[in-house]
């Protein structure tokens, strides 16, 4: 077979891909690339523009928004002195992308509690009473006073979330500091604060006053934003594809049989409505009780006579801690947990634990707060319970590996547990085994570990102070901060979470204010500010 | 996978270079000609190969310089890293000849034949005499294979062999396990990778990307921070098209829907997938699903009942006009008369997708 790909129309098609995404441009010049330190000069010499910004937040997902939204209201800081620099159009877009393909739509309800809003500081009103009030219903207020023991935690819905982060991004002029492009690196500046380089994306800057004085059109080349304190969100550094789908992909070129929980795979239930078949999932998390569920739902709303094989690594049969008084409850494999972290974990005697435990003793605690869990859902249980009853549902204990297409185009994988080695047999696999946070496969997280001065944590994230200040980046008068999946394994566990974004921020600013850079909200103002966010009143 | 590519063809303007079997790159440009191995996980040095032949054609298109930009290449790496290929290119009256590894150039010379080989290094020669211009034949790792192949003047005209394009780049993957043929067969397997050559970006682990990835399709890791030049490597699959019975198909290269879709001639040429529909109100070739680049679209075959497209959500379909395209978008719904397909991608990973698909579409348009 021949086939014909003339140089005519790829010569025509590399600029159009290049408008689509830009390049981010050349390497920088040695004597910046290799410098842990720059100075004015240095930078002038290279031909990268300056901007002079006082603080600059690199990441611009929910870590940004959060902290950025506590500057603005809490600190007081005006929009003119702080910049957010990310490659997303907005902050809920990474995480609105991975919750709908995780099956979690904006019409359905996501781990998260009722008075975790990113959009609010207080917490109140919460989303309960903001959804009772505004769906003129009991229900929610009733749920969440008879959980957890009576009903299930409440939790709010994706769209209402983020149509309030939306709401709050207008009223905080979010816009306004948003700059658009890939961050390179963030480097000490000699004489005190930090060079964060950008390349700009071309056309997609929103403000003219991102650019430096005297420049016309898009921006396409890198920009250093000359500031005295860097907070940094990144998120986590890719979806964690475990060694055997890349083996699978590689091997087959076969994108569908074999599939990540965080990826688009609705093919796989197109197809499973309109014929029988059988899917292995591997993991006990969230996302597999979402996976689940959808299968479920199909299975009832469409007549779907899916088979529903389930891989546990570690498969807990009943309650299970590493103490009695603190045992989690557990069934069927799955380890249940209303939320990500015990609440403890936000304001309680484990926060209190944690923050004076180093080195292996705090990795202990992580060990034994740890491990996949997910929330203890009645309707979906109740419907487990079924499958295993009529057979069509089958848990297991063990791990997978060596996955292969048989002649007839299924899937087999080797099961290995206790009882040996066998062949599964299925149509799809999906691997739901969550995010991956190796701060060293991060450009600019890695920069930092290389010539930032920047250090590991017992746990192998960014070592941050109790304030969340990067240790070993101090510089002169200018501090970075990190935030987010980046400073997990700090003093602090949950920060990964709404909650634990917002006490990072809270963090921050404390420290902020401390060192007089900006304001410090007392119960006057946090009153009139709230009058403000209760009003939508544009700051 | 890759372990075997062969490809034959003859010197001069008016003849082209023709495929026998094995797996591999077989460009041509002008008059320079690359054949390559595709190694797995090399994809990063296929393409900076193929674009070192891409460039030259464009500027000067000469053997000599061909061999000094490709040496330069293999200098500048481990040799081990580059995969096994043999170029050529005018040089004056003759050719100029580069070998790397374990690849193999014959060339007719008048009745004899001179062989050079990239054993145990890189073979250069910068002008060889062949005249009157004699076959080439070159093999890339295929012993097997070269002993089977038939000299050029054997090797029957391929049946897509269209007169050759001043510039063009043509590859050839086939299954190492099929026997050496000209005629390709008549229906496609489906396990087989079609790789078109196509713009792409690498991750950091090096897995050949569509540009607009947020996070790596192989590996899952961030594309943010990829340093987004785009290369040309080979097409993975870009998704599947799941039928209203549940059956899927894979895209890796191009279908044909229809009563009879066997009659088309790329289904003939095995350059299409055959997808027969059972059923009065399908025409016998109905529409063709053509991918371009990384776009999918869908075209009608001036079927009698029509090719309609629709988003879910959206009220109505839309007719495909016969003979125009549309690029599908993830999810879209396709309706062949009675019979409806969906478009479905792992690459719909980013909210933005549908914009920059979009966008893409406009200046593939703008570009046409």
């Amino acid at each position: 077979m021949t086939e014909i790909f003339d140089l005519t129309t790829a010569s025509r098609t590399r600029p159009v891909a290049d408008e689509a995404l830009p390049p981010i441009g050349a390497a920088l010049p040695p004597a910046l690339e290799n410098a842990d330190w720059w100075t004015d000069e240095m930078v002038a010499r290279a031909g990268i523009p300056m901007l002079d910004v006082p603080i600059v937040s690199v990441g611009g997902g929910m870590g940004s928004f959060v902290t950025v939204d506590y500057l603005r209201v809490a600190g007081g800081v005006p929009v003119e002195d702080i910049r957010v620099l990310s490659n997303i159009s907005h902050p809920w877009q990474t995480y609105e992308y991975l919750t709908r393909v995780s099956q979690l739509p904006r019409n359905r309800r996501i781990r998260s509690d009722s008075a975790s809003r990113p959009d609010n500081l207080w917490g109140f009103p919460s989303y309960a009473i903001q959804e009772a009030f505004q769906d003129k219903t009991l229900k929610p207020l009733k749920q969440v006073f008879l959980e957890p023991v009576f009903d299930d935690f409440y939790t709010p819905l994706l769209g209402k979330v983020l149509d309030s982060m939306r709401k709050e991004a207008d009223r905080i002029r979010y816009w306004d500091m948003l700059v658009q492009g890939e961050v390179r690196t963030v480097r000490r500046r000699v004489g005190g604060g930090y060079f964060t380089v950008l390349t700009p994306h071309p056309t997609k800057s929103p403000t003219q006053n991102n650019r430096p004085t005297g420049q016309a059109g898009p921006v396409d080349r890198p920009i250093a934003y000359r500031c005295r304190d860097v907070h940094i969100a990144v998120g986590y550094t890719g979806l964690r594809f475990l060694p055997d789908l890349q083996e699978f992909r590689e091997r087959y070129n076969d994108y569908h049989h074999v599939v990540n929980g965080y990826e688009d795979h609705e093919h796989m239930y197109e197809s499973l409505r309109r014929r029988p078949g059988t899917v292995l999932i591997r993991g006990g998390g969230i996302v597999t009780a979402a996976v689940m569920q959808r299968l479920i739902c199909d299975r009832l709303n469409f007549g779907a006579q899916t088979r529903i094989l389930q891989v546990f690594r570690t498969f807990f049969g009943d309650k299970h801690g590493a103490h009695p008084w603190s045992k989690r409850p557990g069934s069927h494999g799955f380890a249940y947990q209303g939320f990500n972290y015990p609440k403890s974990a936000w304001g309680g005697q484990l926060r209190a634990r944690m923050l004076r435990r180093e080195g292996e003793d705090r990795v202990r605690i992580y060990d034994e707060i740890g491990g996949t869990t997910t929330p203890l859902r009645q309707h979906w249980q109740h419907h487990l319970s079924r499958g295993r009853k009529d057979g069509w549902y089958h848990a297991y204990q063990g791990t997978i590996d060596n996955l292969r297409l048989d002649p007839e185009g299924k899937v087999l994988a080797t099961l290995h547990n206790d009882d040996g080695d066998h062949d599964l047999n299925a149509d799809y696999v999906v691997d739901c085994t969550g995010l991956d946070g190796d701060v060293a496969e991060h450009r600019v997280l890695g920069d930092l570990l290389k010539h930032g001065g920047a250090r590991r944590n017992p746990l192998g994230r960014l070592d941050v102070e109790p304030t969340f200040e990067l240790r070993g980046s101090a510089n002169g008068p200018g501090r970075v901060y990190v935030t987010g999946a980046a400073s997990y394994g700090g003093y602090f566990p949950g920060v990964d979470t709404f909650l634990g974004l917002q006490i990072s921020a809270q963090e921050v600013i404390d420290h902020l204010a401390h060192r007089g850079l900006c304001r410090k909200m007392g119960p006057m103002r946090s009153t009139i500010e709230w009058l403000k966010w209760a009003r939508g009143r544009q700051i | 996978m890759f372990d075997h590519v062969i490809g034959a063809g003859g010197v001069g303007e008016q003849t082209r270079p023709r495929t026998l079997s094995g797996h591999g790159v077989l460009v041509r440009a002008g008059e320079l000609v690359l054949l390559c191995e595709l190694p797995a996980g090399r994809g990063r040095q296929i393409g900076a190969l193929l674009d070192t032949v891409a460039a030259l054609a464009g500027e000067h298109p000469d053997g000599a310089e061909l061999s000094n930009r490709l040496t330069s290449l293999i200098d500048a790496t481990d040799p081990a890293d580059v995969p096994s290929f043999c170029a050529y290119g005018p040089a004056g009256d003759g050719l100029a000849v580069v070998v790397h590894g374990d690849a193999e150039l014959v060339l007719g010379t008048d009745g004899d034949e001179t062989r050079f080989t990239g054993q145990p290094g890189v073979t250069v020669v910068d002008r060889v005499e062949v005249v009157p211009a004699g076959p080439v034949r070159a093999v890339v790792e295929g012993a097997r294979l070269h002993v089977a192949a038939p000299p050029l003047a054997e090797a029957q005209p391929a049946p897509e062999a269209e007169p050759a394009t001043p510039e063009q780049v043509q590859r050839i993957v086939d299954g190492a396990d099929e026997p050496e043929q000209t005629t390709p067969e008549p229906t496609v397997d489906d396990s087989i990778p079609a790789d078109n050559l196509v713009l792409g970006v690498y991750c950091r682990r090096g897995h050949f990307n569509d540009p607009v990835m947020t996070y790596c399709t192989v590996c899952g890791i961030t594309m943010a921070q990829a340093t987004r030049h785009q290369v040309l490597g080979p097409r993975p699959a870009l998704g599947v098209l799941v039928l209203d019975d549940g059956a899927m198909y894979s895209l890796v290269r191009d279908h044909v829907f229809g009563r009879d879709p066997g009659t088309d001639p790329a289904v003939a040429a095995g350059r299409a997938v055959s997808v027969p529909l059972r059923d009065p109100s399908v025409s016998r070739v109905h529409a063709r699903i053509v991918l371009d680049g990384w776009d999918v679209r869908i075209v009608d075959n001036g079927s009698t009942n029509g090719t309609f497209v629709a988003m879910p959500g959206e009220p109505s379909w839309t007719r495909v006009v016969p003979g125009a395209d549309v690029t599908l978008r993830p999810g879209m719904m396709v309706a062949l008369g009675r019979r409806q397909l969906r478009y479905h991608t792992h690459r719909a990973q980013s909210v933005d997708f549908g914009t920059l698909q979009n966008r893409r579409a406009q200046g593939h348009s703008a570009h046409a």
